[in-house]
């Protein structure tokens, strides 16, 4: 991707907009308050979403509409580095989201060793020892901080230290 | 005074306890090592550190928290000198005459320098700190609602209208942090807001998720770039690390000038140290002799910087301190902190909590004494971590950002919510939206709507209470100086552009 040519200025405009209005119209459904003025805890939200969907269309008619669509077709055109960041960030947020279904069945030391290894796999490579072992090492190291050192009570799937 | 000095000497006598002073060492040595790593500065170093400081007492974690931030100030620069890659945006103009010196042969100076800078700097500013706090936490007292409500508009609108690039992004930055901070019970109706149904988000967005979501995560996300890219090697062997005399003559007033500068900048919410440190080196080049040498290792333009941006780190605590209302994004983190442990700074933490005040004040000096003990014999063992590879270490940072969310309230609900919002700071730095007004904004969010119901409340609804005082007139002047000021500079220069531009034409027709 061309990122000296890339500027999502109206795209940015457009979304923001769109969030504006939809924060105002969920505004709307907030319900009033039974005691005092009701519409009190509508207000301040309220303002906010007016707010926003004034900066967006000042953001969208600021902006360099033609570039835009030129950053669009860019976004086709991704350099492979671009290209692998991209998929990097994906996986990390698969693995995060997954890390999380299995954080309290699994147990903190059992899921955070799957979970960086998975990262360490993806970032380090094949390097399978080098892998296992910093992550074995994290887990373990950070569960003793938590447990018996700081007095935060990290999950376990069974009583190991 | 003498009762400035009598709070200063309690806050000693509570930073010097052994077990603060080791946490204080101990904050200042991790602080130094992620503020080395490059894309991870002060702001990222004190949220994935924040873990540690959970199950301290107020006291032991804000002192933790300043030993991390000053850490992390000191070590940002020794990235910039012996890679060329500052660690955070306050370490940048380290990198113009620092990553020259080193090329030079000079890394053991342009460390030395570099932490005694710090060092000065920072002591400087943490005096004038100890001079300013009790004045300025007596002085907002006198804030009502309406004037705390138009404190935070005026404090928000500086960091949003500072905002590198375009003002708008700021401020829509800024607006959906407010808004983040409207997710929930509201506390005064008991009315349920934009949960969207789901149980969880009924006690709303815990702030920390969204300052690691956005800092740790979305910095991990950035960086995963140069695992593309490849890393540069660091010196890692070094001489004698110390400065000669005359690179000591040669330092000492840029240091002492660019200090106070440093603090000012710093105390502004919205500046911060990159701010305070780019201008303290154009200061400096503008005022030497010898300004060519500027950018070719010139020992003046490293000090300069360090010096500025290590007083803009005390300098930032001032608001946050005094007022409650976090002026970058490494005192928003520290606040939110604050406010997780039941702490909530501002005027009266000086009153009701002289001990935490005076303590940390207090520990900023033994901090600064510390780091240049640990950053000048040290510097040639700690800059060791540089040589770590970030295809092992960002993954690492990922682990820690995990487990310090799930700390926070024993619940991965939020882990997902960290994804989104490392997702969301990763969109924003590549749409080009300033992070730091929305990270400010999620904290000071519920504060600020309170106070302006509560306003409105003592008013029966009227909206001229936000224009009664004359503190509140200033306050508001201010916002629209904050706003138009930006506005008028760029047009100004523009229309100097053109003249020049004009000017031009004219002599190549003639």
């Amino acid at each position: 991707m061309n990122n000296q040519k890339s500027d999502f200025s109206a795209l940015t405009g457009i979304v923001t907009t769109l969030v504006g209005i939809i924060y105002l119209i969920m505004c709307y459904f907030v319900p009033r308050a039974p005691m005092g003025d009701p519409l009190d805890p509508i207000y301040f939200p309220a303002g906010l979403g007016v707010l926003l969907t004034g900066f967006g269309v000042i953001l969208f008619i600021k902006s360099d509409k033609s570039v835009m669509v030129q950053s669009v077709k860019n976004l086709n055109q991704m350099s492979g580095s671009d290209k692998q960041v991209t998929k990097m960030i994906g996986i990390t947020c698969v693995c995060g989201t997954l890390y999380g279904l299995i954080f309290e069945h699994a147990g903190f030391v059992i899921s955070t060793i799957i979970f960086l290894s998975s990262i360490l796999f993806m970032t380090n490579g094949k390097k399978i020892a080098t892998n296992l072992i910093v992550s074995a090492l994290f887990s373990i190291g950070i569960f003793i901080l938590f447990n018996h050192g700081l007095g935060i009570t990290l999950p376990t799937a069974f009583e190991l230290f | 005074m003498i009762e400035i000095l009598q709070s200063l000497m309690n806050g000693f006598s509570v930073a010097l306890q052994p077990y603060h002073l080791l946490l204080v060492t101990l904050g200042g040595i991790l602080g130094t090592i992620v503020g080395m790593l490059p894309g991870l500065g002060p702001a990222t170093g004190v949220a994935v550190l924040l873990p540690l400081t959970f199950s301290m007492g107020p006291t032991a974690a804000l002192i933790t928290m300043t030993g991390i931030y000053y850490g992390a100030m000191f070590g940002g620069s020794r990235s910039s000198i012996l890679i060329n890659t500052p660690g955070d945006g306050a370490a940048l103009a380290a990198t113009f005459d620092g990553y020259p010196m080193a090329k030079k042969g000079k890394a053991e100076s342009a460390l030395a320098i570099s932490a005694i800078a710090s060092f000065i700097g920072g002591t400087i500013a943490a005096v004038f700190m100890v001079m300013l706090a009790t004045p300025v936490s007596r002085f907002a007292l006198k804030f009502g609602p309406a004037e705390y409500f138009l404190l935070m508009v005026a404090a928000l609108s500086m960091t949003a209208s500072m905002s590198k690039g375009n003002m708008v992004r700021g401020f829509i930055s800024m607006i959906v942090g407010l808004m983040i901070a409207t997710i929930g019970i509201d506390a005064q109706s008991g009315m349920k807001r934009f949960t969207m149904g789901i149980l969880e988000l009924q006690t709303g967005i815990d702030f920390l998720i969204v300052i690691i979501g956005i800092y740790a995560l979305g910095e991990v996300f950035n960086s995963f770039k140069s695992l593309q890219d490849g890393t540069q090697k660091a010196q890692t062997k070094f001489g004698k690390i110390w400065i000669t005399k005359d690179e000591w003559k040669k330092s000492k007033w840029p240091i002492l000038r660019s200090a106070p500068l440093g603090f000012l900048i710093g105390a502004l919410p919205g500046a911060g140290g990159t701010m305070a440190s780019l201008m303290a080196y154009n200061n400096e080049k503008q005022m030497s002799k010898t300004p060519e040498e500027f950018g070719e290792g010139a020992i003046e333009g490293l000090a300069a910087p360090e010096s500025a941006n290590n007083a803009a780190s005390v300098g930032a605590l001032i608001p946050m301190l005094t007022l409650g209302i976090p002026g970058s994004g490494t005192t928003a983190v520290m606040m939110g902190a604050l406010l997780m442990l039941g702490i909530q700074p501002g005027p009266l933490l000086f009153t009701k909590h002289p001990d935490i005040a005076w303590g940390v004040i207090a520990s900023m000096f033994i901090g600064n004494i510390i780091l240049a003990i640990v950053n000048i014999p040290l510097a040639g063992i700690l800059v060791r971590v540089l040589s770590i590879p970030g295809r092992i270490l960002y993954p690492v940072v990922l682990g820690l950002s995990f487990v310090g969310a799930y700390a926070i309230a024993n619940s991965t609900i939020d882990f997902y919510l960290l994804v989104i919002f490392g997702l969301m700071g990763y969109v924003m730095k590549k749409i080009k939206i300033p992070t730091a007004p929305l990270i400010l904004a999620v904290i000071v969010g519920n504060t600020m709507e309170q106070s302006f119901r509560q306003a409105l409340r003592i008013s029966d609804g009227d909206l001229h209470i936000f224009a009664k005082s004359n503190l509140a007139l200033t306050l508001i002047a201010l916002t629209v100086l904050s706003v138009a000021y930006p506005m008028i500079k760029s047009q100004l220069s523009k229309l100097r552009q053109s003249m020049v531009k004009s000017d031009k034409d004219q002599s190549k027709a003639s």
